[in-house]
């Protein structure tokens, strides 16, 4: 095994309601990397893998400022981190922050820190409004979506795409609204939360696919997982998940991941309605939450993405044999006030020292 | 939660038609036969796994109902209806070959 000297720092640590990708991510990397340094990029002190002593857990946590703040913001802290931590790598796990990556991908360059992230045309074309524009210049089957603006536009969206209809925020959240009488109800929080636009998207019935790769940044996939979800929660996130092995799912997702020619994670959201081919929904520019589980089976995703921000020309690992299963389990993980306030004062919480360079990890 | 299987969807969705002995069928037991491509699985009766099996064996549909006779002791028109009941209902879940095929088979 290769040996890397400087720490991976990975965002998105939460594991609430609505899971974050990040401890999965770092779960993973421990499975191949054992020693290697792990460093959880916090928005909030109580991020649950702040907590608990698991495989997931990182060695240090440092807050970052929300994406809000912009990237100079976020490239400051990096600053102000990397006085305390040798940071090699940046594993981004969260769609808001993607576009300040890509900001400061130059900079992190000059900084010695690798990120693996799309381009700026391939990340801005699987933006939700623009999805259904990109889809419909490739041949990818997908549900009817329109842009709204105002108020007006969205009852304008929905009369066309006929209800019941999806709201969705430009970045997360949606709302199904069966009625015009629903609508302001539906958009009001979205808007609220993130702002206009809000997207209106045909709503699809069938079952759900996930597909978690890695693309080349050439047009091809270098390994990738497709399950369909098992269970679901109430904002329609996969609780429980089997794999599959779909020669027309592999088949579109490669078309996809060729049209965009994606670098790094992503993951690919389809519905199948029965009679009709799969139908793409959403492209995540990360890996989803339940990344650990491919890993468990020998696939291991993020690895594999550690393996190319480390230039090396790594085997991909076997693909995942169909009928494996996962089946998240929450647990409650035990802590003391005194790691909330350290954390929420400091900003930064340290669970192993750094070792001295003799000692760095493997 | 939802659960994700439900029973009225499969019912729906005619999905691609099997070649035999593909290997997309993976039984456990007697009970359940899960399709690991679309990952939807099912619980069968006795009758249903006996058909299915010997689909996947490859054993031609035409030979199905002589089958059915044989293994449960039950008349012939009763195992042909029987038959026909079941392969419609696993072909609209897409375990089978949609019945227009079947047909033609048949008729060789």
């Amino acid at each position: 095994m290769s040996v890397a000297q400087r720490s991976v720092a990975v965002t998105g640590m939460h594991r609430g309601e609505s899971p974050q990708p990040g401890a999965s991510v770092v779960a993973s990397l421990r499975r191949q990397f054992p020693g290697l340094r792990t460093v959880g990029l916090s928005y909030d002190p109580l991020e649950s893998s702040l907590y608990g002593q698991g495989d997931d857990h990182p060695d240090a946590a440092y807050l970052i400022p929300f994406p809000g703040a912009g990237a100079q913001a976020l490239l400051d802290r990096l600053d102000m981190i990397r006085r305390s931590e040798d940071i090699g790598y940046i594993v981004p796990c969260l769609d808001s922050e993607i576009d300040n990556f890509l900001q400061i991908e130059e900079p992190l360059k000059e900084r010695g820190i690798h990120c693996v992230l799309p381009t700026r045309r391939s990340f801005e074309d699987r933006h939700k409004a623009s999805l259904y524009g990109f889809c419909l210049r490739h041949g990818i089957p997908s549900p009817l979506t329109l842009v709204a603006h105002d108020p007006l536009a969205v009852e304008r969206c929905a009369a066309e795409a006929g209800y019941p209809v999806y709201v969705k925020g430009w970045l997360y959240h949606a709302e199904l609204v069966h009625t015009r009488e629903g609508l302001v109800a539906g958009y009001d929080e979205i808007v609220r939360a993130w702002g206009w636009p809000v997207v209106v998207q045909e709503v699809l019935v069938g079952e759900e696919y996930d597909v978690a790769g890695v693309g080349d940044g050439e047009g091809g996939i270098v390994q990738s997982c497709s399950i369909r979800k098992l269970l679901r929660t109430a904002h329609g996130k996969g609780f429980a998940g089997i794999v599959v092995s779909d020669p027309a799912m592999d088949a579109l997702s490669e078309k996809i991941i060729r049209a965009l020619r994606w670098n790094g994670p992503f993951e690919l959201e389809f519905i199948k309605v029965p009679g009709r081919p799969h139908a793409l929904m959403e492209i995540n520019p990360r890996f989803p939450a339940w990344i650990d589980f491919p890993s468990q089976i020998g696939c291991n995703l993020p690895a594999l993405l550690f393996e190319r921000l480390l230039g090396h020309d790594a085997k991909p690992p076997p693909a995942c044999g169909p009928g494996q299963m996962f089946v998240r389990h929450s647990v409650d993980l035990v802590g003391d006030f005194a790691d909330f306030a350290a954390m929420a004062s400091s900003g930064e919480r340290i669970f192993r020292p750094l070792q001295k360079p003799e000692q760095a990890t493997p | 939660m939802n659960e994700t299987n439900r029973p009225g969807a499969e019912a729906l969705d005619p999905g691609q038609a099997l070649p035999k002995g593909s290997g997309r069928l993976r039984f456990f037991g007697e009970e359940f036969v899960l399709d690991t491509e679309s990952g939807l699985f099912y619980r069968l009766t006795p009758a249903a796994h006996f058909v299915l099996r010997a689909h996947e064996r490859g054993v031609r549909t035409q030979q199905f109902p002589g089958l059915l006779r044989q293994r449960y002791g039950i008349d012939p028109a009763s195992a042909t209806r029987d038959v026909e009941l079941l392969l419609n209902q696993m072909a609209s879940m897409g375990l089978l070959d949609p019945p227009p095929q079947r047909t033609q088979e048949a008729g060789v």
